[in-house]
């Protein structure tokens, strides 16, 4: 028995197999989700009731930060590339990634850097200004708690495992296809993984940089971001350049894994797929120059906020084509409304709201109303929630019996999903409650 | 009845842009339940001929006109909304020269209180959190923070702008009724951010100016 365990050990603690390693992702971001959920929900329970004395401010304020940064960077990127390991080598038909033990090791700077973030908990304070660590609040002046530089170094870890594991698909994809298979004629989910990791490759160079520097200021004394000239405001430019691209980081292989099960289900192949994945690269490249409208109200002057309300704006262009070729593809269909399609077509519907409403917070004179309220709460939280999670959600349930070799019961599927739709009464009302 | 000039800019873009998302919306929404509606599986359903096959690349379908006519209805749209905010950006960005005397306000944002200072000097320290302002006149503020990032918002005036320190953001409106509204910071600022609020105390011309003559210079 011992020695079953000992040899079950090694081979997951060993292992440099594409399909192990995303499994080791797959659950080790499903175990951070529920950490993160457990956190939004207690501070849902703070805020049922007013004067509720659940959680001190402090408190209160540390769960929000590590939330969201847990979500953003250690849920929905691994949870993405949990199914990128797994499937793109047998869709792209070859033996392994190209660098399997560089594989490894970015799965294990990223289970370590996300134990590192949990624990800053418990030395002093974790960070606690909210996941976009504004300057100069994230100074050693202001946030002295220990804790801090240690989430701020689980950050560093987490991008050098982002590095590695980018350059490692990018090698893997455009030299080790099967012979034949042209970019052209891979289907929308690797192409989607492409397009992510080419947009990891430029947007998280500025957070690297950022969060080095940051904890340089934090941990000897320099001033880069707390210096008075300028120190906030460029950490917002240095931060948002990164923070744009990173919504569609965690956003388009969701859309992938949607685009592939859609077609699946609708027993059609996808319409207009060349579109698209064209569209997806636009969006990508757009995605660089939109970033001003994260900054709106800092003051950046008439002209730069007029152009990024127009990039903005344009960047839903892509998307419009992306939304209805999804729903094209459903035409003259044979549409089974399995688990997996019920998860795909909820997320392409929240998509749509969050999208829609996304619009709204382009253009920046409603920006200059909406800013810092739960309007953009409710927006990211349709987008990132209702968009992606629903969407790798659906992914699972697609993928479920081909890594498991069991099928999933599919009344019990059916009630998950009923149940993730209640998220709509959450965010929608969240919508209302910021206009209200 | 709107409360400021902001407010009326603001409430007249919203509605521009609740309008058309809802339109859309019901569009969009429609065309995917009829579809899934339409064309889910039953047994009186055609299979589609163009079911792809283990292994064979799936048959390419999809014209550009789709996407044309996407693109294009999309920008017609998009364009009318760049036009209305272009419109309001340079309203609420451009800031009267000349305000009334007493009119221009420094706001210097603290952890956890504002501090108002009034073109005379006055720095009322004992009610830091009120602003007051006359009604019918307008008002601009020289926002700037003394420690970290904070941002200074009107609730029911729809204005907003960041508090940075070493930096100084200008906002305007024009008050069109008397009354107290909430001033609240929108940026997570520490543990006092909750109940970082202030108000904002509309007062009769009248009243203002007695009230503007009696602060003593400090």
């Amino acid at each position: 028995m011992a020695e079953q365990l000992w040899v079950s050990a090694k081979r997951w603690l060993y292992t440099t197999n594409h399909k192990d390693i995303g499994i080791l992702y797959l659950i080790t971001s499903l175990f951070l989700f529920a950490a993160a959920g457990v956190l939004a929900l207690t501070m849902r329970t703070q805020l049922s009731a007013p004067d509720n004395t659940l959680l001190t401010a402090n408190i209160y304020n540390q769960f929000v930060t590590v939330h969201g940064l847990l979500m953003i960077f250690w849920v929905l990127s691994p949870l993405a590339f949990g199914f990128a390991n797994y499937i793109i080598p047998l869709e792209i038909g070859c033996r392994d990634l190209a660098f399997p033990r560089l594989n490894s090791m970015s799965y294990w700077f990223f289970l370590f850097s996300g134990v590192m973030m949990i624990l800053s908990f418990f030395f002093g304070a974790a960070p606690d200004l909210g996941w976009t660590l504004y300057s100069p609040q994230n100074a050693a002046q202001f946030s002295p708690a220990i804790g801090f530089n240690l989430g701020a170094g689980a950050l560093i870890l987490m991008v050098v495992s982002i590095t590695m594991s980018s350059i490692n698909f990018l090698v893997t994809m455009f030299k080790m296809r099967a012979p034949g298979l042209k970019l052209r004629h891979m289907s929308v989910f690797p192409w989607a993984i492409l397009v992510t990791i080419f947009m990891m490759l430029y947007a998280f160079p500025s957070f690297l940089a950022a969060v080095v520097l940051l904890y340089v200021d934090r941990a000897f004394g320099t001033v880069y971001f707390s210096s008075i000239q300028g120190g906030s405001l460029l950490w917002d430019n240095v931060f948002w350049f990164f923070g744009h691209p990173e919504v569609y980081i965690v956003l388009f292989p969701a859309i992938g894994i949607i685009a592939d099960i859609i077609p699946t289900f609708a027993r059609r192949p996808l319409y207009g797929s060349k579109y698209v994945i064209g569209a997806l690269v636009a969006a990508a490249l757009i995605s660089f120059v939109v970033w001003g409208h994260h900054m709106f109200v800092t003051g950046i002057g008439i002209v730069s906020t007029k152009l990024y309300t127009v990039t903005t704006i344009a960047v839903s262009l892509p998307f419009d084509i992306i939304v209805i070729s999804l729903i094209e593809t459903l035409g003259f269909a044979k549409l089974r409304l399995k688990a997996p399609a019920l998860f795909a077509l909820g997320a392409v519907a929240n998509f749509i709201v969050g999208g829609i409403t996304g619009v709204f917070l382009a253009s920046v004179a409603l920006d200059y109303a909406l800013r810092g309220t739960y309007f953009v709460v409710a927006h990211f939280h349709y987008i990132m929630v209702g968009a992606s999670i629903i969407g790798l959600i659906g992914g699972l349930y697609y993928w479920f019996p081909k890594i498991t070799g069991r099928m999933y019961d599919e009344k019990i599927a059916k009630v998950h999903f009923s149940s993730s739709a209640e998220h709509n009464f959450c965010y929608f009302t969240i919508y209302i409650v910021a206009r209200g | 009845m709107a409360v400021s000039s902001t407010q009326v800019q603001f409430d007249s873009l919203f509605g521009l842009f609740t309008y058309l998302a809802i339109a859309v919306s019901i569009i969009v929404f429609s065309l995917l339940i009829y579809f899934i509606v339409k064309y889910r599986d039953r047994p009186s359903s055609r299979q589609p001929n163009d079911t792809p096959i283990l292994g064979k690349l799936p048959r390419s379908r999809g014209h550009a006109k789709s996407v044309v006519v996407t693109v294009s209805l999309s920008t017609i749209i998009l364009v009318v909304l760049i036009i209305g905010s272009f419109g309001a950006i340079d309203n609420i960005l451009t800031p009267p020269q000349h305000v009334c005397p007493g009119c221009a306000m420094e706001v210097t944002a603290h952890q956890f209180y504002w501090q108002f200072t009034y073109p005379n000097g006055t720095k009322p320290y004992d009610t830091r959190d009120i602003l007051r302002v006359p009604v019918g006149e307008n008002i601009r503020l020289n926002v700037t923070s003394a420690d970290v990032f904070h941002d200074f918002g009107i609730i029911g005036y729809d204005i907003k702008t960041d508090a940075i320190p070493g930096r100084t953001n200008v906002v305007w409106f024009y008050p069109h009724t008397t009354g107290n509204f909430t001033i609240q910071c929108f940026e997570l600022c520490g543990v006092g951010h909750a109940t970082m609020k202030g108000t904002l105390m509309v007062m009769s011309q009248a009243a203002y100016s007695a009230w503007y003559d009696s602060t003593v210079v400090h």
